[in-house]
């Protein structure tokens, strides 16, 4: 129970901030009103992405510094890849479901599911694509050696492109999408204190629990395959 | 000089519906290169008076279309930015029609509306893309203004909310609950 | 190591020189290329469509040109990379393959204004953007191809790589060709020039770090 306290906390923290995040009074401005309780699930949801793709692109630099070493076992060192492998998983999913509910919420704020030539939309749907063909990559590579080695570069190229396309890009750009001024995330909403109680842990919870989702899928591949290998 | 055309161009297609003042200002629009300078001044003063009638004569109030684009023709114009514009166009135009009497006409005009509506005629095709797409931008910000999501009122407070929050916990339970059995099994698996 | 590094740099040049196939047949991609959309379009007056075509082409051309940077299979290479050290053998593969696609862009940009007009696009800001953007593309997809040709010479999945990576840098390049068009704001193409130098840098400097790894088999 002392090693997974961190679980119980994200799930205190989410049921905290589905609750109370829906039922606290919010500041009201034209167009937004109500919608801006988005910012409890889009915006989080896209920092538990960056977040989890950071983790995946640490274990894929500690799998490359540590198989150049003579003393390494194959099982430690290939654990670093599973670990990899698992995050940037998880973190496709949690990026799909920051871009679907952005694109709810642009239906009630725009009138539409995706605005023209939007450059934030854009860098967010291109950074999918590159970390989707992370995953064409790992499927067309058998061995094993050789798939995290190639994985763990391609991923460092897939995070530095990613930072450019979402960082960069929408502060060089007009953009619809809140913050195209200064801070691509939340410049335009005063982000008062109500919403500043809330915001800071929903980021904490939703990056918990994509770390407890990536662990599940780290110990279900190690059992794979240690069944395969070992017996 | 056709490359003023392109802002009135971009400007026009969208206010289809006014289509006798798009009209109007077209007939005037036709400027002939062999010109001299100060005749060309005096052409571009005439669009530019044409340009503000057609504002002023639109309600722009009640048309939310209308008002953007207006709100946005006054913002290109800030102040900040025809101090930048200002200095290069000044010097294309002057290099362009190689006049004094032309550069005397530009210093000569006083007050700050003359000088944006001048600027705006004269603006070079990059600028009219980027004033395109700042339009699009102000259209659809437009239309969102009047679909407006109502803030909670009590009864929806007493009632439905609970019923939704009920649903999105439940999903939750199922969610944290699933994790839990998985990790369960995982962990008889290993050992 | 630079010893090294200019040694197989004129070595990959006389290859080039020796065999002249490979020029030959991306020159003659480019110019049916650029001669088929002459035919359709004879001239072209919107800078957007020009400055779309262009990048289109520039994309495949550029792609076809690292499909032929690695191939380690012809054997008589082999035993020399296994000499050489690896950070040499990288660096001289990206400056060759950045001159190479700077001359075919320069070569493309000089018959694209040929036939099809230049859509009033001023020459010298739009090249200096062209040729930063050459650079880093160019650089990207030796690394990419470097990852390809390690794992069973697999052309298919060098454009899985390389397509989605090479979509940010074309994005900078087209909206830098964008700006061209507005011959008042010379301190943002230079800025924009600027920001494709350092994305081309960050990509030699990884490429650079990390192809060691790759050839330890």
């Amino acid at each position: 129970m002392a090693k997974n306290w961190w679980k119980i906390l994200s799930v205190i923290i989410l049921i905290y901030v589905l609750t109370v995040g829906l039922i606290i009074e919010v500041p009201s401005l034209d167009v937004l009103n109500e919608t801006i309780r988005n910012l409890f699930f889009h915006v989080p949801m896209w920092f538990a992405m960056i977040f989890i793709f950071l983790g995946g692109l640490i274990k894929g630099i500690q799998y490359l510094h540590h198989s150049n070493k003579e003393n390494a076992s194959l099982e430690d060192v290939l654990a670093f890849d599973h670990k990899s492998n698992a995050m940037i998983r998880t973190g496709i999913v949690f990026g799909f479901c920051g871009l679907f509910t952005g694109m709810f919420w642009a239906n009630y704020t725009w009138g539409t599911y995706w605005p023209d030539d939007d450059p934030k939309l854009h860098g967010s749907a291109i950074s999918l694509l590159i970390y989707i063909a992370y995953l064409l990559l790992r499927n067309s590579i058998k061995d094993e050696e050789n798939k995290a080695k190639i994985a763990a570069i391609y991923s460092i190229f897939a995070f530095v492109m990613m930072l450019v396309f979402i960082g960069y890009y929408p502060r060089t750009q007009d953009s619809l999408h809140p913050g195209a001024e200064g801070n691509p995330g939340f410049n335009n909403y005063d982000l008062d204190n109500t919403l500043k109680l809330i915001f800071y842990p929903a980021v904490l919870g939703w990056t918990l629990l994509a770390f407890w989702i990536a662990s599940i899928k780290y110990k279900f591949y190690r059992i794979k395959w240690e069944k395969e290998n070992i017996s | 000089m056709g490359k003023g055309k392109y802002f009135l161009i971009i400007l026009f297609t969208v206010l289809q519906w006014q289509k006798s003042f798009a009209d109007d200002v077209f007939r005037g629009m036709h400027i002939d290169n062999s010109l001299d300078a100060k005749s060309k001044v005096y052409l571009v003063k005439d669009l530019l008076h044409k340009t503000q009638a057609l504002f002023s004569n639109l309600d722009s109030t009640n048309h939310p279309i209308i008002s953007s684009i207006y709100d946005l023709y006054i913002d290109s114009l800030s102040a900040k930015s025809v101090l930048n514009l200002y200095p290069s166009i000044h010097k294309g135009l002057a290099e362009d029609y190689k006049n004094e009497a032309f550069v005397t006409e530009l210093n000569a005009i006083t007050g700050e509306k003359e000088i944006r509506n001048f600027i705006v005629n004269h603006f070079e095709i990059g600028q009219a893309l980027k004033f395109n797409q700042a339009i699009q931008l102000r259209l659809i910000k437009s239309h969102a203004s009047s679909v407006e999501v109502d803030m909670m009122d009590p009864m929806y407070k007493q009632g439905k909310l609970y019923v939704v929050i009920g649903v999105i916990l439940t999903i939750f339970t199922v969610l944290i609950l699933t994790l839990i059995r998985l990790e369960k099994k995982i962990n008889q698996l290993s050992h | 190591m630079f010893a090294e590094f200019k040694a197989l740099l004129r070595l990959e040049f006389q290859q080039e020189l020796k065999n002249l196939n490979g020029l030959f047949a991306h020159l003659l991609y480019l110019v049916a290329s650029i001669f088929i959309i002459y035919l359709g379009v004879k001239k072209i007056h919107d800078p957007t469509m020009w400055i779309a075509l262009f990048w289109i082409l520039q994309l495949f051309v550029a792609l076809n040109a690292a499909t032929k940077s690695f191939n380690y299979s012809k054997g008589r290479d082999l035993y020399l990379y296994t000499l050489t050290s690896p950070r040499a053998q990288i660096l001289s593969k990206i400056t060759f393959n950045s001159l190479y696609m700077i001359g075919m862009t320069i070569i493309g940009l000089a018959l694209f204004r040929f036939l099809i007009g230049d859509a009033n696009i001023p020459f010298i800001p739009f090249s200096l953007i062209a040729i930063a953007g050459t650079g880093a593309l160019a650089s990207l997809l030796t690394m990419m191809a470097a990852i390809s040709f390690k794992v069973e010479n697999n052309y298919t999945l060098l454009a899985i790589l390389s397509l989605p990576l090479m979509i940010p840098i074309l994005v900078l390049l087209i909206n830098g060709s964008k700006l061209c068009l507005d011959v008042s704001s010379w301190e943002q193409i230079l800025f924009q020039v600027l920001i494709l130098i350092v994305l081309n840098i960050a990509n030699i400097t990884l490429s650079y770090i990390l192809f060691p790894y790759l050839c330890r088999e």
